[in-house]
C-alpha cells in the first residue's frame, strides 16, 4: 500500500484538520512508509522495535549506557596522542560523539519515525 | 585608516549588505498575519531549519567564551561542553521539540508561552513563563553583544571602540528583523550560518599552520602547559560538576524560547528528524576548532588572565593570518551573534505582544499586533545597549546563569506535553521552586552540597514542586479531556503495533 493510497482510505485532506494535513502532504511528498507498508519484523530485535514501550526503552538504555560513557571516562590522560595531534581526553571525547550521532540516528530512524507513524493513525482513529 | 583596517570595513559592509539584502527579500515576502511574520507561515524545511536552529544556537559563547575557557582549563572543556549536546540536543528536541512542534499546530500557538498557558487553561502561566523567558534571554542576548564588541575592538586594534561596534551590530540587526520577521531571520541564519562554520575552519587551519602544523602546536602546549591537554583533577571537571553541567547544557537548549519557536516554524517531522541528525557532525566542525585555537592560544599568547582570555579567539587568528582571514574571522562572529539575537528579539517581542499585549487588549488586530511586535524589537535593542555597556561579567559566567536559569523550566517543558496529570498549579509551583533555589545557591552565599553545581539542586526542586503542585491541585479541564483522548489513542496504538 502506497502513502497516497494510505490517505486515501483516511479519508481526503479537506475533512482533516489543519495539523493533520501537514503531516500526513509530508507523508505523500516523501513517500513514507505507512505502518501498514513497513516490512513484517525479520528478527527478535526488529520484532522488539515494533512495540512502541520495548524501542522506548532501548533508546533509553543506549542513551544511559553513553551518560555513564559520559561521566566515567576510561583512563583519563594525555597518551595516547591520536592522529599526533588529539590527547586522548579530546579523542575519546570525539569518539564518544561518534557513538552519539550513531544513537541519534537510530532515534530519529527508528524510534521518532515509527511514533510519527502511530500518531497519524492514532489521530486518524479519533475522526 | 590602514589598508589593515580598510580591508576589515570593506568585508564587513559587504557582509552586512548581503545580510540586509536577504533580509529586504524576505520582508517583501512576509505578509500581515501574525502567524506568517512570526513564525513564517511554518514552512520551514530541513536546511532553512537547521541552518536556523544551529545558527540561533552558536553565540559568541562558542566562539570567544568557549576558546576563553579551553584557554584556561583546556582540552576537558571539549567534553564538559561540546560531546555532551551532541545527544542532549537532538534527545530534548524528540522527548520535548517534537511534542511542542505537535501541540504547537493543534492549538494555533505562536509562542512557547502560549502553548503551555493555552494547553493548560492559565494564562498567568503564560504571563509567568514570559518574565522567566524574559529575565533569563537578556543576560543571553548581553553575551551575544559583549563578544563581538570584544571582537571588534580586538580586530581593529580599538580603531572602533566596544561601544560604537555594539551598537552597530543592534542597528543592523534591528532593522531587518524588526521589517522581515521569521521569514528574514531564519533566512539570513543560512547565510551566517555557513559564514561562521567556513570561518572558523578556515582559521583553524590558517592557525595550525602559522603554528608549523597542528602536531607543533600541538607540541608546544605539551612543554610549556602540559596539563592542558588533559582534564586532569580541576574543581571544574571533578565528577559532580561534570555531570550536573552536562545536565545543564544538555537542557538548557530546548528551553531558549526562540529555539522552541524556531521548532514551532518547521514545516513537518522529517525536517526536525533530518536537524537532529545534522547536529552531532555540526558540533564536531565547530567546537573542536574553538577548543583547540583555546588551548593553543596558551603557549602562543601566555599570561591572559580571568576575562581576557575571552579575547584569544581573535588574538590567534591576528597573530597567524592575514587582513583578509582576519576580516572573515570578524565576519564569522558578527554572523554567528546576529543570528542569535535577531531570533531573540523576534522571539522575546512575539511573547510581549502575544502573551502580555493581546491579554489586556484581546480585539487587537493581527496587523497591529505584528506592529506592537517591531516596536518591542527596538525596546529590546535599546535595553540590551544599555547593558552591554554596563559589561557586568565574563561571557561565560553570564551564559552560566542564563543556562542554568532556562534549564528550570524544563520539568513544565516536558511535563506539560508528557503527562496528563500534570497542572498549572504543578507548573507555577515548578518555576517558583527551581529557580528560588537555583538564585540561592548562585548569589545567597550559600555551596551547593554533594559538589554539584547549583543547577541540579535547582532542577531536582523544580521538578519536585511540579509532580508536588500537580498532585495537590485538581486536574484541569483540558487534561481531563487529553486524558481520555489518549487512553482511547494508546489502545489503537497498542492493538495496531501487536505483530502478526
Amino acid at each position: 500500500m502506497t502513502a497516497s493510497a494510505g490517505g486515501g482510505r483516511r479519508g481526503p485532506p479537506e475533512r482533516r484538520d489543519e495539523a493533520l494535513a501537514a503531516v500526513e502532504g509530508v507523508v505523500d511528498r516523501t513517500a513514507t512508509k505507512t505502518p501498514d507498508e513497513l516490512p513484517p519484523p525479520c528478527c527478535t530485535i526488529d520484532r522488539a522495535l515494533v512495540s512502541p514501550s520495548h524501542r522506548h526503552r532501548v533508546l533509553a538504555v543506549l542513551v544511559g549506557v553513553l551518560l555513564v560513557g559520559h561521566v566515567v571516562q576510561p583512563a583519563p590522560g594525555i597518551e595516547p596522542m591520536i592522529l599526533g595531534w588529539i590527547p586522548w581526553d579530546l579523542g575519546y571525547h570525539l569518539l564518544w560523539m561518534a557513538a552519539a550521532a550513531a544513537v541519534v540516528w537510530f532515534m530519529t530512524d527508528v524510534v521518532w519515525h515509527r511514533d510519527e507513524l502511530e500518531r497519524l493513525r492514532a489521530e486518524d482513529g479519533d475522526r | 585608516m590602514t589598508a589593515h583596517q580598510l580591508t576589515l570595513l570593506c568585508v564587513c559592509v559587504a557582509y552586512f549588505l548581503v545580510v540586509l539584502a536577504i533580509g529586504a527579500a524576505a520582508y517583501r515576502r512576509t505578509g500581515r498575519s501574525a502567524e506568517d511574520y512570526f513564525l513564517g507561515s511554518r514552512t520551514a524545511r530541513t536546511v532553512v531549519l537547521f541552518m536556523a536552529l544551529f545558527g540561533t544556537n552558536v553565540t559568541p559563547f562558542v566562539l570567544m567564551g568557549i576558546p576563553g575557557l579551553a584557554y584556561h582549563h583546556g582540552v576537558g572543556v571539549f567534553g564538559y561542553n561540546a560531546a555532551i549536546i551532541a545527544l542532549g540536543i537532538p534527545v530534548s528536541f524528540y522527548l520535548i521539540g517534537y511534542r511542542a512542534w505537535v501541540a504547537a499546530r493543534e492549538l494555533k500557538a505562536i509562542t512557547p508561552a502560549e502553548l503551555y498557558a493555552r494547553r493548560l487553561g492559565s494564562d498567568t502561566l503564560g504571563l509567568v513563563l514570559f518574565g522567566a523567558y524574559l529575565v533569563y534571554t537578556l543576560p543571553y542576548v548581553v553575551t551575544s553583544v559583549l563578544g563581538v564588541g570584544l571582537a571588534v575592538s580586538t580586530f581593529t586594534e580599538n580603531a572602533v571602540s566596544f561601544e560604537v561596534a555594539a551598537a552597530a551590530i543592534l542597528a543592523i540587526t534591528l532593522v531587518y528583523t524588526a521589517l522581515g520577521g521569521m521569514r528574514a531571520t531564519m533566512w539570513t541564519n543560512v547565510f551566517q550560518g555557513a559564514t561562521f562554520m567556513v570561518v572558523v575552519v578556515v582559521a583553524f587551519l590558517m592557525v595550525a599552520h602559522g603554528m608549523g602544523g597542528v602536531s607543533e602546536a600541538t607540541r608546544a602546549v605539551m612543554s610549556e602547559h602540559p596539563e592542558l591537554l588533559s582534564k586532569g583533577d580541576r574543581p571544574i571537571f571533578s565528577p559532580g560538576s561534570w555531570a550536573s553541567w552536562a545536565l545543564a547544557i544538555s537542557l538548557t537548549v530546548i528551553a531558549f524560547p526562540h529555539m522552541m519557536v524556531r521548532i514551532f516554524a518547521a514545516r513537518d517531522a522529517v525536517a526536525l528528524r533530518n536537524t537532529c541528525r545534522l547536529y552531532p557532525v555540526a558540533l564536531v566542525l565547530l567546537w573542536l576548532p574553538a577548543v583547540m585555537l583555546g588551548v593553543w592560544g596558551a603557549a602562543a599568547l601566555p599570561g591572559l588572565e580571568g576575562r581576557a582570555s575571552d579575547r584569544i579567539f581573535p588574538l590567534m587568528i591576528g597573530a597567524h593570518c592575514g587582513s583578509v582571514v582576519q576580516a572573515l574571522a570578524l565576519a564569522g562572529i558578527l554572523a554567528a551573534v546576529m543570528s542569535t539575537i535577531d531570533a531573540q528579539f523576534l522571539t522575546l517581542s512575539s511573547m510581549l505582544s502575544r502573551d502580555v499585549i493581546r491579554r489586556f487588549r484581546p480585539d487587537l488586530s493581527e496587523a497591529r499586533e505584528v506592529r506592537w511586535g517591531r516596536g518591542f524589537v527596538l525596546v529590546f535593542a535599546v535595553v540590551t545597549y544599555a547593558l552591554v555597556v554596563a559589561r557586568p561579567a565574563s561571557i561565560f559566567s553570564i551564559a552560566t546563569f542564563s543556562f542554568s536559569g532556562y534549564v528550570m523550566l524544563v520539568p513544565t517543558l516536558y511535563l506539560g506535553l508528557a503527562w496528563r496529570r500534570f497542572t498549572a498549579a504543578g507548573a507555577l509551583w515548578s518555576i517558583a521552586a527551581g529557580n528560588v533555589v537555583l538564585l540561592v545557591f548562585m548569589f545567597g552565599g550559600f555551596e551547593p552540597p554533594g559538589d554539584v553545581q547549583p543547577v541540579a539542586w535547582g532542577l531536582a526542586a523544580a521538578i519536585a514542586g511540579a509532580i508536588g503542585g500537580s498532585m495537590a491541585s485538581p486536574m484541569s479541564r483540558q487534561g481531563r479531556t487529553r486524558a481520555a483522548r489518549t487512553a482511547a489513542s494508546e489502545v489503537r496504538c497498542t492493538r495496531s503495533s501487536i505483530p502478526s
